[in-house]
């Protein structure tokens, strides 16, 4: 499931959603989390740095993004393999939206979804908020 | 190895165990499960006899009151003390550590005093004293065990004539290690200092007598070893009983109140202003008893064998890296190579094993490690089976399945 070709198929919600609902065994949909965490893309230079660490997780995370003709691509890495499980689950999606698009989307909708929330831990979920809760003010400076 | 069968009686008391057969509990320093006689002695209290204690004189309340001091009584004597009141009742162990560095605040303390601790200790053995120097403008002197090796060495470098009082742990939350706390007693009275040992890892699994210790403040919280939560205690030695002021004003710790000045009362009354927690402190009391009727020598071995049995193991697997000693006392501190110590016990979790990740409320010990992310640790007590310890390992090395 790591496998290129398909990674590069999975890139909406929807096939998220799919993907991840196919998963009977929650060790299976832990396995495809950290796996899949290997696929997010690398922070660009010199950013993974104190400015951009979110605050509110147990484990560390950084996230950063860059501004092209007004569109916004999301950066964010972990030093928790679940974590950029997570970071990837999350980035994914919204970095093939307009800005507009990302503002407007619904977080809590697609984590139901993906039947994620419940199998984590109180302070996972809340720091997965923490997450989303930067990126939609990112979306609104 | 088996679990012998004695143990299997004696988590056969545990209903939570029992209910959750397939849970592998070993967050036992953070707190223990409850034996049913703590259920039982709960439901019972306030289907026959519950009243307030000391203040009423209605039947009811002199049969409590009768009760909740037995308790006291029984609980003093389980840590050697045979002065009922001398054992003060708490909220907890925070709370007798946060009361005795406050009545040391009000006392007369010198600028050029110190206070000593040791770098093994809880946030809750070493914040209130580091507020308490800041506050007074005095030295907060850290006695540096060198990465724990020359124990009492740090002590004796650390204590002299002006300290104050020396404050540690009779054995470390984090990594499980027992300090020399005859030795640091002694040393604290060699130069009239007061001494405090925080007891909370120790009082489930070793014998405490602070007579033989001489101390003069002992303490430890109740839902570590089986009793219910909201409860403290704090000993405070005969001796040093009348020297301090009281910690909090209110009911019951006052003998004569006029609008112009206050007769306060004497120990424990003092310093237990207000309703107490009677619920707990008489179930406290049935589950000292519970512990009395066990062989407490026994599961201390057992708990000791089990402990060794998991370190010994954990030591074979190379990518394991231990930061407990090898007598630890009941608590394994570990990590893995390449893991957050939060993804192993988020996996350990979805196996239904219950492990405590992270700083364990001990910085200062992990960032002497130079541990950002913490340990994981396991720690263990008598309900523990070698069935658990075994299920623990299959899991730890099931983990690298997931990357």
């Amino acid at each position: 499931m790591t496998d290129n070709h398909l990674i590069s198929e999975i890139q909406s919600t929807d096939n998220i959603i799919e993907h991840f609902n196919q998963f009977r065994q929650w060790e299976d949909r832990y396995r495809f989390i950290m796996k899949i965490g290997k696929n997010l893309q690398a922070m660009p230079v010199n950013t993974q740095n104190e400015s951009n660490e979110v605050s509110g997780c147990e484990s560390k995370v950084w996230l950063t993004h860059t501004k092209h003709d007004n569109q916004l691509t999301f950066f964010a890495t972990s030093d928790s393999r679940i974590v950029k499980g997570l970071l990837w689950i999350i980035l994914t999606p919204i970095n093939h939206m307009d800005n507009a698009e990302i503002a407007q989307f619904d977080f809590d909708t697609y984590f139901e979804q993906l039947n994620l929330i419940k199998h984590l831990s109180p302070s996972r979920g809340a720091g997965l908020l923490a997450i989303t809760q930067k990126i939609k003010q990112i979306c609104q400076q | 190895m088996k679990t012998p069968a004695h143990i299997l009686d004696f988590k056969a008391h545990f209903p939570l165990l029992i209910n959750k057969p397939d849970l592998v509990y070993f967050d036992n320093a953070a707190t223990t499960q409850k034996p049913q006689v703590m259920l039982d002695a709960i439901q019972h209290f306030y289907q026959y006899d519950y009243a307030t204690v000391h203040r009423s004189t209605h039947t009811l309340s002199s049969d409590v009151t009768h009760q909740y001091e037995e308790s006291r009584k029984n609980v003093a004597q389980y840590i050697g003390c045979d002065q009922p009141s001398s054992l003060i009742w708490t909220k907890g162990t925070t709370e007798s550590i946060n009361l005795v560095a406050t009545i040391l605040q009000d006392s007369t303390i010198s600028s050029s005093s110190n206070i000593v601790i040791s770098d093994l200790e809880h946030h809750a053995n070493l914040v209130p004293w580091q507020q308490l120097c800041q506050k007074l403008n005095i030295e907060l002197r850290v006695a540096n065990t060198q990465q724990f090796q020359h124990k009492i060495d740090a002590f004796i470098e650390a204590v002299d004539q002006d300290t104050y009082i020396v404050a540690c742990s009779h054995v470390s939350n984090a990594l499980g290690i027992t300090q020399p706390i005859k030795d640091v007693i002694k040393l604290a009275k060699k130069y009239n200092a007061l001494s405090l040992i925080d007891g909370a890892q120790a009082v489930c699994h070793l014998n405490v007598d602070v007579n033989a210790l001489d101390c003069d403040f002992y303490v430890f919280s109740a839902h570590k070893m089986y009793g219910p939560t909201g409860l403290g205690c704090l000993y405070i030695k005969p001796e040093q009983q009348s020297r301090f002021p009281p910690y909090q004003f209110g009911g019951e710790m006052v003998k004569t109140v006029n609008y112009n000045n206050t007769v306060f009362n004497d120990l424990p009354h003092k310093y237990e202003a207000g309703t107490p927690n009677i619920e707990a402190v008489i179930a406290f009391g049935a589950v000292i008893q519970f512990l009395q009727q066990q062989n407490l020598t026994l599961l201390q071995q057992y708990e000791s064998e089990l402990t060794r049995y998991l370190y010994q193991a954990l030591k074979q697997r190379s990518f394991i890296s231990l930061y407990s000693p090898i007598d630890s006392q009941n608590i394994i501190s570990f990590t893995l190579a390449d893991w957050h110590p939060h993804d192993v016990s988020e996996l350990l979790n979805n196996m239904n094993i219950a492990v405590r990740v992270g700083t364990h409320c001990a910085q200062p010990v992990m960032q002497q490690l130079q541990l950002t992310n913490g340990t994981i640790r396991l720690s263990l007590c008598a309900y523990n089976t070698y069935e658990d310890a075994q299920l623990f390992l299959r899991a730890i090395d099931s983990l690298e399945d997931f990357i």
